[in-house]
C-alpha cells in the first residue's frame, strides 16, 4: 500500500528529527566535557535583573551553578562589578533602581562603590565615572569630562590628572598597568577602539569602526572587543573579536547572525571567554540582560546559530562547543574562592 | 477588561446655586483685577535676564535659554549638510558636528568666528526632546535641521569639555577649527 502524502511527510519529519538528536548528542556531549572542565574554576559575579525590576549582584559557578546573591536591595541596581586584581574586593556601581541602565553609558551612571568580595561592607566612592583597578588594587582609574584620573582608593584623592585624548567610555586599566583600553573618536570615526600607555599618553589605533567594550586579556598584550564589521547586510549582528594592542589583526572570537555579542571578558588565565547573546542590540541592560556564554579562546572562531553569510566569510569557523550561561549582564570571574572566609 | 451589562448610571443633578447675584458680582470683581495685575505684570517684564538655568524669566519665555547659556550667543544660517545624521533609535547616542555662516553674533565677541562648526547632541530629535539624564541642559525650538536655515543658538566651546560622547565630525580634515557645543538651538523663521 502505497504511503499517502501525509504519512510520507510524518515519516520524513520523523527521520529529521532522529537525526537532530544525533548531532545533538556529540554537541551535548562536547558542552557537558566544558562544563566539567570549568565548573570548579573558581566564580562568576555577575548582575541579574530581579522580578521586582532593580538589578542585583549574583555570585554563581562558571557553569551558572550554585547561584547566591551577593546584594538584595530593592531601591538599588548593583552594576558591573569587578574583583580587585588579588579578588579581595569588590568594585560596582550602585545605580537608583527605576534607572534605565545604558548599555553603553553605564559607567556615567549612578556611584562606584567598594566592597568586600563577597559585596559586604559597600563603601560609597562618589561618581568617579568608569572606575577601574589599577595592577595593585590601590588605585582607581576614572573617565570624565575633566580627562582621565588616577584616584588614591584609600583617601578618594586624585592622584594624577591626563587628557583623556579622544576617549569617550568603557576605559579600562590593563593588568600590567602600563596601558588604557577604551572607546574613543579618532580622525572623524567614532567608536574605535584605543590603547593608551599610561605614563606618555602616547595612544594607538587597535580596532576601527563600530566598536565598543573593550577588555583587556589577562597578559596585557590583547585586547577583547565588540564589533559590528560593515560586511554585512543590512544593520548587522554585533560580533567578538579580539587584536593585539598595537593594532595588528584582529580575529573574531564569535559571533551568531540573530544575535549582538557584548560584555566580552577573558577567564584569569586567558584561557576562556565569557560574553552576552542579546537579540537585540545592546547587551541587554536596558530589559533584563542577555544569555551568557562561554567558550574556550582556542576554540576560536565559533559561530552560533545557522548563520550562512557569516559561514562563508569564516569558513574555519567551528560549530561550538558553547556553554549558555543564565541572563546576566556585564559578568566577571576570578578564580579565587571568595566564598572562603580569608 | 470586562464589559459592564448595565448602562453607567446617570450624573448627579448639580447642587441647587445657592449663591445670590451681589456676591458673584463681587467675586467676579476680584477675578478681573487678578487677571489685569498679571498681565500688566507681565508686560513690564525685563526683557531679558542673566543667571543660572531655572531661576531666570528666560526659562519660561518662549525663547527659553538662548540668550543665557553657555558663553557664546550667535544667529547663523546652517550650511550645506554633511551627509546624513546616523540612525537614533535612542539606543546610540552622539553629536554631530554642522557648519554654520555666522550672520549675528550676540555673545561671545570678537572670538567668534565668521564660519563655526558646531556639534549638535542626537539631531534627529526635536530640540525639545533632545534633553536626557545626560545632558539635562540642552533644548530649543528647532525641529530639525536643513541647510540654509537660520538658527539662533547658544554655544559653549571647547566641546569636549562639556560633552563626552560619540562624535560624527565630517569636517575633520579642517585642521586647527574650533568646535562649539549647542546648548540651546531655536528657528529664525519659525514658519519652515
Amino acid at each position: 500500500m502505497p504511503l499517502s502524502s501525509t504519512t510520507l511527510t510524518a515519516v520524513l519529519a520523523l527521520s529529521g528529527i532522529c537525526a537532530i538528536p544525533s548531532a545533538t548528542a556529540a554537541d551535548a556531549r562536547a558542552v557537558e566535557s566544558l562544563r566539567k572542565e570549568v565548573s570548579a574554576k573558581g566564580y562568576l559575579v555577575a548582575s541579574i535583573k530581579q522580578p521586582r525590576g532593580d538589578w542585583d549582584l549574583v555570585l554563581m559557578r562558571p557553569d551558572g551553578s550554585e547561584q547566591r546573591k551577593l546584594t538584595d536591595t530593592p531601591a538599588w541596581s548593583e552594576a558591573a562589578p569587578r574583583w580587585s586584581p588579588d579578588s579581595r574586593r569588590l568594585l560596582y556601581r550602585r545605580i537608583k533602581a527605576g534607572t534605565v541602565i545604558s548599555h553603553d553609558r553605564w559607567g556615567f551612571q549612578g556611584e562606584l562603590v567598594v566592597a568586600d568580595a563577597m559585596g559586604r561592607k559597600g563603601r560609597v566612592l562618589g561618581k568617579h565615572p568608569w572606575g577601574c583597578w589599577s595592577p595593585d588594587g590601590k588605585k582607581i582609574s576614572c573617565l570624565s569630562l575633566k580627562g582621565i584620573e588616577i584616584l588614591d582608593v584609600a583617601t578618594g584623592t586624585v592622584q594624577r590628572r591626563m587628557k583623556r585624548a579622544g576617549y569617550f567610555q568603557q576605559l579600562f586599566w590593563s593588568p600590567d598597568g602600563k596601558w588604557f583600553c577604551g572607546t574613543a573618536n579618532v580622525g572623524g570615526e567614532l567608536w574605535t577602539i584605543v590603547r593608551m600607555d599610561v605614563v606618555t599618553g602616547k595612544w594607538n589605533v587597535v580596532s576601527r569602526f563600530r566598536n565598543c567594550t573593550p577588555d583587556w586579556a589577562p597578559d596585557s598584550k590583547q585586547v577583547i572587543f565588540s564589533n559590528r564589521p560593515s560586511n554585512q547586510q543590512g544593520y548587522g549582528w554585533t560580533q567578538l573579536w579580539i587584536a593585539p594592542g598595537n593594532g595588528g589583526t584582529r580575529k573574531m572570537i564569535y559571533g551568531e547572525d540573530g544575535r549582538h555579542i557584548y560584555g566580552g571578558g577573558l577567564s584569569p588565565d586567558g584561557r576562556y571567554v565569557l560574553f552576552t547573546r542579546c537579540p537585540k542590540d545592546g547587551g541587554g541592560s536596558e530589559r533584563s540582560g542577555a544569555a551568557g556564554g562561554l567558550m574556550r579562546l582556542a576554540d576560536a572562531p565559533i559561530i552560533g546559530g545557522s548563520s550562512p553569510a557569516l559561514r562563508k566569510l569564516h569558513a574555519e569557523a567551528h560549530d561550538g562547543p558553547v556553554l549558555s550561561l543564565p541572563e546576566l549582564w556585564e559578568p566577571h570571574w576570578t578564580y579565587v574562592d571568595v566564598t572562603a572566609a580569608r | 477588561m470586562t464589559q459592564s451589562p448595565l448602562p453607567e448610571s446617570a450624573p448627579e443633578a448639580p447642587p441647587k446655586n445657592t449663591v445670590n447675584s451681589s456676591a458673584r458680582w463681587i467675586l467676579g470683581a476680584i477675578v478681573l483685577v487678578a487677571l489685569v495685575a498679571v498681565g500688566v505684570a507681565t508686560a513690564l517684564r525685563p526683557p531679558s535676564g542673566q543667571g543660572v538655568r531655572g531661576t531666570t524669566p528666560e526659562d519660561t519665555a518662549p525663547d527659553g535659554p538662548v540668550r543665557t547659556a553657555g558663553r557664546f550667543e550667535v544667529t547663523a544660517r546652517l550650511a550645506k549638510m554633511p551627509g546624513q545624521f546616523l540612525a537614533n533609535d535612542g539606543l546610540y547616542n552622539y553629536a554631530f558636528v554642522l557648519k554654520y555662516n555666522v550672520l549675528t553674533v550676540h555673545r561671545g565677541g570678537d572670538q567668534v568666528e565668521s564660519t563655526i562648526y558646531v556639534a549638535h547632541y542626537n539631531p534627529r530629535k526635536t530640540r525639545a526632546k533632545v534633553a536626557d539624564e545626560f545632558y539635562p541642559d540642552l533644548g530649543g525650538n528647532l525641529k530639525r535641521f536643513r541647510a540654509g536655515d537660520v538658527h539662533r543658538l547658544a554655544l559653549e566651546e571647547p566641546w569636549d569639555e562639556h560633552y563626552i560622547g560619540a562624535l560624527v565630525d565630517r569636517y575633520h580634515e579642517v585642521g586647527g577649527k574650533r568646535i562649539y557645543w549647542a546648548i540651546w538651538s531655536n528657528t529664525v523663521d519659525n514658519d519652515r
